[in-house]
């Protein structure tokens, strides 16, 4: 792909070497065209109306540029403030006035060049995620994943379409999310991702729909919200069943209006985003639980796709640890490990509760640590029993650890490892976050209680 | 050419092949004519700055700014506003860092710099996260993420996911972590920028380690300290070969674990990583405990712990504490 150039419309003799000084500093080619002469690329081209001399025929010569789109900036050696006043009116991004000016005009189209790069690289950045994200690379062909190809590949085209995508934890909801987006009609806008349970409820508000400076304690200056940043592209709300109630209420307005208000504003901005919420908990008993709200569910369950855990789709296994053997054996240079029978039938065999992120997880930690052929033990980590652990610590530390290893042994599944270990999600969290041992015991009492 | 525009064209071609010492050298030689030209203000701020000059960057942009804000360089005052928050946080100086990447963030909305207010809401993030605000810090590195991904930029998106993922390990969530950590080693590939993939799977290693899996957690970072050795960063070399140590231990094969941390702390100590010298002091401490040499393990963690003191880590530094008391108080039973 070439880069930029500098491509000055010469509208007088003036000012000698100066376009070749300029764009040997920013290392660009140059293009020195005559008066009208048609340049222009607006994509890759950084113009200026050179007028020195000949001022009286910028104003039509940036009316000439406005209407090709261009972006441009003129250049006078003389200038009053008509003239700047009418030059810019007819479309001129800038104008400067030489040599008075010359190091904002360094500073302008050093600006301009790194624009237009950054805008190239984001070409480039959403074709290679295209590429990336094929629904071609999703391995599987058992029937449940079939099925949920197919209705994927229903609302792709229809960009507007909620979606909301429901499975384990590790069942590949977000990339699944990421092969919607960039396989569908919103791909070159941007694709933002937030975990609703990875905040607290005021900080996701404001996260979700921004803030104006002094909205409240701590908002020093205003901040764009998610929605804001998403505009023209995809917002993927994660664990969308861990929402706030009062939050879920902004977010139905935001869905049916089209428009969300940041915090602290008066403002209302307009936002055209695809929704795809994901969840692994049960919306429906929510609803029935008055945890959830009842219309966003119906608003979000538009086009339901349910995402198998591994367990359920035997057959796959088989296909995805090859493709993750010959995929870390690549990514660590090594020899790909020959896969025996028996490893193949412990593969098969395991429950894999972290479904396709802990096969992933275990192929690599195989790959790593294997010496040629993998065995069933190559998919069991040598944890050496009963030993206490290098870091030693306070009591809380010791609970912290035992929490880990309970949402490790759960493939990250918080829900199910706070049901293993007979205390809330909450709590779970806190402990994870460090409560305080003493102070918050009689609250989390109460909450296990519930 | 005149004298200034001479010296503006040799500090160019001083930054075009990153000859930064040089650069200060030119300009504190030349400092009034480099004071009343924002491009020269903010160039000699990076040069200190990317020198290791962190305090004399602080004082000359914290001078140069009040000037900056009344010129019509507006590139020029972005950049050394976010230069002057980067030597504010490399000092520790978190109050100041925090106000100049704000500024530096309503500057870059104002004009439109995306890229810039991608960094500054990373840098924010590094901040929060330093302050223990870890919800503060993941959404600030959310918006960075997410910002930086609308710019195509893979560098930033490597940078952002293994700090968010810094982050999500501190919090405990260890597999949010290592998602985070395989996502920047998969930005940090496609931008081709090794020091950052081998960065976030020393992150990964760390992880694995957090896991209590030490078999993977040695042998990532025994391949990682050699990655680090090959790209001449002896700080991460000397890091990694900590992790390494501390693995071993976990292994409990104490004489290796011995000898690596004997070695990183020599690396550590040689280059003057105070941090780095401070953790593998602990790790020897920890050793020491787990192979009965309790004086040894109450000396190294003192050492560690008067390192971590003067480094201001006061989350580490009180964790370090209970433990030693823990240890002195069975010691003496």
């Amino acid at each position: 792909m070439t880069g930029p150039s500098l491509v000055v419309e010469a509208l007088s003799d003036s000012f000698g070497t100066l376009w070749q000084e300029l764009a040997s500093d920013l290392e660009l080619p140059l293009q020195v065209l005559e008066p009208a002469t048609r340049a222009a690329d607006a994509e890759r081209t950084i113009l200026l109306l050179a007028a020195g001399g000949a001022e009286a025929t910028l104003v039509d010569a940036a009316r000439r540029s406005a209407a090709q789109g261009l972006t441009f900036a003129a250049i006078a050696a003389d200038a009053d403030y008509r003239l700047a006043a009418n030059v810019l009116r007819a479309g001129a991004d800038q104008l400067f006035v030489l040599p008075r000016d010359l190091d904002l005009l360094r500073s302008w189209l050093k600006e301009r060049c790194d624009a237009l790069l950054a805008r190239s690289r984001q070409r480039a950045f959403s074709q290679a995620q295209v590429s990336k994200f094929r629904f071609e690379g999703i391995f599987g062909a058992s029937p449940a994943l079939v099925h949920a190809l197919e209705r994927a590949a229903r609302v792709i085209p229809h960009g507007s379409v909620t979606v909301l995508l429901t499975g384990e934890t590790g069942t590949g909801k977000e990339l699944f999310a990421r092969a919607i987006h960039y396989n569908g009609p919103r791909r070159e806008g941007p694709f933002v991702d937030i975990n609703c349970a990875a905040l607290p409820e005021h900080l996701l508000e404001s996260e979700l729909f921004g803030h104006e400076k002094g909205a409240f304690t701590g908002a020093t200056v205003a901040k764009p919200g998610l929605f804001e940043v998403a505009n023209g592209g995809t917002i993927f709300l994660d664990e969308i069943g861990h929402l706030a109630l009062a939050l879920q209420g902004k977010l139905l307005r935001a869905i049916q209006e089209r428009s969300i208000r940041p915090l602290g504003g008066t403002r209302t901005v307009s936002v055209d985003v695809r929704i795809i919420a994901a969840t692994h908990v049960d919306l429906a008993s929510a609803v029935q639980r008055r945890e959830f709200r009842e219309d966003l569910y119906y608003r979000l369950n538009v086009l339901p796709i349910a995402l198998p855990p591994l367990r359920e789709r035997r057959d796959d296994i088989l296909p995805l640890a090859r493709h993750f053997l010959a995929q870390f054996a690549d990514e660590y240079d090594v020899d790909a490990p020959a896969l025996t029978p028996a490893a193949a039938r412990a593969l098969r065999e395991r429950e894999w509760p972290g479904n396709i992120r802990e096969l992933r997880n275990a192929i690599e930690r195989a790959v790593l640590l294997g010496n040629g052929a993998l065995d069933e033990s190559s998919f069991v980590p040598d944890l050496p029993a009963g030993e206490p652990a290098p870091v030693s610590g306070t009591l809380s530390d010791v609970i912290r650890s035992a929490v880990q290893r309970a949402i490790d042994a759960h493939g990250g599944n918080k829900s199910a490892a706070a049901r293993r270990l007979g205390i809330s999600r909450t709590r779970l969290q806190r402990i994870l976050d460090g409560e305080q041992e003493n102070g918050e015991r009689d609250q989390n009492q109460k909450e296990d209680a519930s | 050419m005149s004298e200034r525009n001479l010296l503006r064209s040799e500090t160019r071609r001083l930054v075009a092949n990153g000859a930064w010492p040089e650069l200060n050298t030119l300009l504190l030689a030349n400092e009034s004519a480099a004071r009343s030209h924002p491009e020269l203000v903010r160039l000699l701020g990076e040069g200190l700055i990317r020198t290791g000059r962190a305090r004399e960057a602080r004082d000359w942009l914290a001078e140069a700014l009040p000037r900056l804000q009344h010129t019509d360089d507006r590139l020029s005052l972005r950049m050394a506003t976010v230069l002057s928050g980067a030597a504010y946080l490399e000092l520790g100086e978190l109050d100041s860092a925090r106000r100049a990447f704000e500024a530096t963030l309503e500057l870059a909305r104002y004009d439109r710099d995306e890229a810039l207010v991608a960094r500054a809401m990373n840098n924010l993030g590094i901040v929060a996260n330093i302050e223990g605000r870890w919800d503060d810090a993941i959404a600030l590195y959310t918006l960075a993420v997410t910002m930086h991904q609308r710019n195509g930029e893979r560098r930033g998106l490597a940078e952002c996911s293994h700090n968010m993922a810094i982050t999500y390990r501190d919090r405990g969530e260890l597999a949010e972590a290592d998602d985070l950590e395989r996502r920047s080693t998969e930005y940090a590939r496609e931008a081709e920028q090794e020091r950052l993939l081998a960065l976030a799977r020393l992150g990964r290693a760390e992880i694995a380690l957090r896991r209590r899996d030490f078999a993977l957690a040695a042998k990532a970072a025994n391949r990682l300290s050699l990655e680090f050795e090959r790209l001449d960063d002896r700080i991460r070399a000397a890091d990694a070969i900590r992790l390494e140590g501390v693995a071993s231990t976990g292994l409990r094969h104490f004489d290796r674990a011995r000898a690596l941390l004997d070695h990183a702390l020599d690396i550590s100590r040689e280059i003057g990583a105070l941090l780095n010298v401070a953790e593998t002091l602990r790790a020897r401490a920890e050793l020491c405990e787990a192979t009965g040499r309790m004086d040894e393990a109450l000396a190294d963690g003192r050492a560690a712990l008067e390192a971590y003191r003067t480094l201001g880590a006061t989350r580490e530094s009180e964790a370090l504490a209970a433990w030693m008391q823990q240890l002195e108080s069975r010691d003496s039973i």
